[in-house]
């Protein structure tokens, strides 16, 4: 069980190919803590950064209040599970897990408790004696997994260790792991490109671009209150839609305008943007899939929060409908209820619920709410 | 293919008479010796390899014929088995060396090129004290793979892969080594890939080829860990150029100050247009970002650099120019 503490972490390799920037974080003890992001963002960087197979360039890292840049790996108390693991295919269950510990010369005594305890932990004590062939996928992943738990670290770090399983089973060991997590009270890392396992799985997000941490939060702030417009529309599915438009005022009420279409904004939103000056300036508008709505109870409500769109396709999701309009020239995607009527090529009127629409900065992108 | 460890182990819990084996000189290869028993009970079934090679089957008392001539059979086909992955790995050792004549040659073709082709893998670490437990993490990824020899050197790990494989496929082998061999032993190495071979007459050379894709990659790529050698050929081109040289071209032709300070946001869209072939929706797509600001960012760029990177020339120059700077640092 472990805090840590990233300061001003940088990478750069040579050529000056800068990786990750401006990193500071605190992780507190026994938190599952998941930094997400697109592919080439600097997560993965971060995740070897913390485990010592990449140098820092500059900044300090704490394990444990312990400055640990200059710590070997081996020494940092940390195991790691990763994307390609891969079972001997020789060896039991058992040697599998206990093969590192025979590498480093553990006691054959403390590597049969270790394995022993970790098998029962995942509950695969039945299957300490089959080799990985005999396995199917999630039982393997559990062999993996611990691999990782005999080292009996302070720290698990993983980097998207579900991605090359299939989308139940994957689904399956997102469960397992915040179990397994919730058992071993210990600190957790977890690296994923998936903003649905970030959000499922951990205790805090960091969301990272470039290099450099968009936002850190829960997973619910981050859904209600993304900071830019990056996180507004890398977290959630399908995303947040956004409308280059204006803000308008008439007589005492603020309007977002774009094309032909007024949305009234309510009074505290509109008190926000008088306070930051934004009447007659260009901004960009976000609004969620289901905060798009087509009931005429809530059109009849918002009346001055609607817009009219063209379906272009309709999704049948099961319990819910995806209807990828067109509005003005803009694309809108709103999940409404499965009863819907509304078909492709038809004219809808749909409202907008004005609370929980989000309003972005243009030029900054950050959020203004 | 059962190790003959596994295979004695299996035999004896079928047969609980059957001990083990034991070579020549008396020494045990497999199972165990029940030294605590009266030896006049001991059964020896002699087993022959290779016309030289002399094995023992090892017993607690006599057992059926037949069933020894079974026995036989599978333990031979085993240790048959062990004996040609001892000789591949001495053959290619001798061929790293160039220490092998034209007979052997004919001998090692036989034995190595059985599927026409072969494939070289070089694993480089930095941590040298921590050499030997890669070889044995590396070969037991291996082990029974039907493909693959496991070679440890002094300055790392050769593996020689038999027969043709995707580029895919020996990706996600390289990426399955490096993320087993960083959760197992905590230490990072970089893996080359050689082109596909069918020959074994220059085969130093193609193992100093591999072994030099790893410094390339590292030069030019430092933050990627598995380089493939038909992806690095400009890269070996402008390498092999003399480092006076180089500089020189690269102040004559390439040379402006934004070169040495370019944005991290601008080098990164430019690397990110190249490696989509310069596509504007790939890019706009794999930087998350509208394409109407992937444009104005490479208006910017030819703004200050004075190279339209949407035309197959200027991105040329910009790469070429981007790699011999590297090259030159």
């Amino acid at each position: 069980m472990a805090s840590l503490t990233l300061k001003n972490i940088k990478k750069v390799y040579s050529g000056n190919v800068t990786a990750v920037q401006d990193f500071n974080l605190e992780i507190e003890d026994k938190e599952f803590i998941v930094l997400v992001g697109p592919s080439g963002c600097g997560k993965s960087t971060t995740l070897r950064m913390i485990a010592g197979l990449e140098e820092i360039t500059e900044g300090e890292l704490y394990i444990e209040e312990l400055l640990v840049n200059d710590v070997a790996p081996k020494d940092r108390d940390i195991a790691m599970v990763f994307q390609n693991y891969a079972l001997y295919p020789h060896m039991t269950v058992y040697d599998n897990m206990a093969f590192g510990l025979k590498l480093r010369k553990t006691p054959k005594t403390e590597i049969n408790r270790r394995v022993r305890e970790a098998a029962k932990i995942l509950d695969i004590e039945e299957l300490l004696d089959r080799k990985p062939k005999a396995l199917s996928g999630g039982q393997r992943q559990r062999v993996a997994l611990g691999r990782a738990i005999v080292r009996e670290p302070k720290v698990f770090l993983m980097d998207e260790p579900l991605s090359n399983l299939d989308a139940k089973l994957r689904v399956l060991m997102r469960t397992e792991i915040a179990k397994l997590h919730h058992k071993l009270q210990t600190t957790f890392i977890y690296v994923t490109h998936d903003q649905t396992e970030a959000m499922t799985m951990g205790d805090r997000i960091v969301v990272m671009k470039d290099g450099v941490i968009h936002q850190v939060d829960t997973p619910l702030n981050l859904y209600n209150y993304p900071a830019n417009v990056f996180v507004a529309g890398f977290i959630g599915s399908p995303q947040m839609n956004f409308i280059d438009g204006r803000i308008e005022k008439e007589a005492d009420s603020l309007y977002f305008a774009f094309k032909d279409n007024r949305i009234k904004l309510s009074g505290e939103k509109a008190k926000i943007l008088q306070s930051k000056a934004y009447e007659n300036k260009e901004v960009i508008m976000g609004i969620r899939p289901e905060d798009i709505h087509n009931e005429k109870a809530i059109i009849e409500k918002h009346i001055d929060c609607t817009v009219e769109g063209k379906i272009e396709v309709s999704e049948l999701m099961g319990a819910e409908v995806y209807l990828y309009l067109k509005v003005g020239d803009q694309s809108v995607t709103a999940r409404v209820g499965a009863n819907t009527k509304a078909q492709p090529d038809s004219i809808v009127r749909l409202a907008l619920d004005p609370e929980k629409i989000h309003i972005f900065d243009k030029e900054s992108e950050l959020a203004i709410f | 293919m059962k190790t003959i460890k596994e295979l004695v182990k299996e035999v004896n819990s079928i047969i609980p008479a059957f001990k083990g084996i034991i070579d020549g000189e008396g020494r045990l290869i497999a199972g165990s010796l029940c030294k605590d028993k009266p030896p006049e009970n001991n059964e020896l079934y002699p087993i022959c390899i290779n016309d030289n090679l002399i094995y023992y089957l090892y017993c607690r008392g006599a057992i059926a014929e037949d069933t020894i001539e079974l026995l036989k059979l599978a333990i031979n086909s085993s240790l048959l088995n062990t004996s040609n992955k001892k000789s591949k790995v001495q053959i290619i050792k001798s061929l790293m060396d160039n220490e092998i004549d034209l007979i052997s040659l004919e001998a090692a073709e036989e034995l190595l090129l059985s599927k026409n082709s072969f494939t070289l893998m070089w694993i480089q670490i930095n941590e040298d004290e921590e050499l030997l437990n890669l070889h044995h993490v590396i070969k037991e990824s291996f082990k029974g793979d039907g493909y693959s020899t496991v070679v440890a050197t002094l300055q790392g790990i050769l593996i020689f892969i038999e027969g043709h494989k995707s580029k895919e496929k020996l990706l996600s082998k390289g990426k399955s080594i490096r993320d087993t061999v960083n959760s197992e032993l905590y230490i990072d190495l970089r893996i080359g890939i050689s082109n596909k071979y069918s020959r074994l007459k220059d085969f130093k050379k193609y193992f100093l080829e591999t072994k030099e894709i790893v410094e390339l990659g590292g030069v030019f790529y430092p933050e990627e860990h598995i380089y493939f050698a038909e992806d690095l050929k400009v890269e070996k081109l402008l390498y092999a150029i003399p480092k006076e040289l180089k500089e020189k071209i690269f102040i004559e032709l390439f040379y402006k100050e934004i070169y040495y300070n370019i944005e991290e946001e601008m080098l990164k869209t430019i690397s990110v247009f190249i490696d989509n072939n310069l596509s504007m929706r790939d890019t706009a797509k794999a930087l998350f970002i509208h394409r109407n600001t992937l444009a104005y960012r490479l208006d910017k760029i030819n703004k200050e650099l004075g190279l339209d990177l949407r035309s197959f020339k200027d991105a040329l120059i910009f790469k070429i120019s981007w790699l011999l700077k590297k090259s030159v640092q």
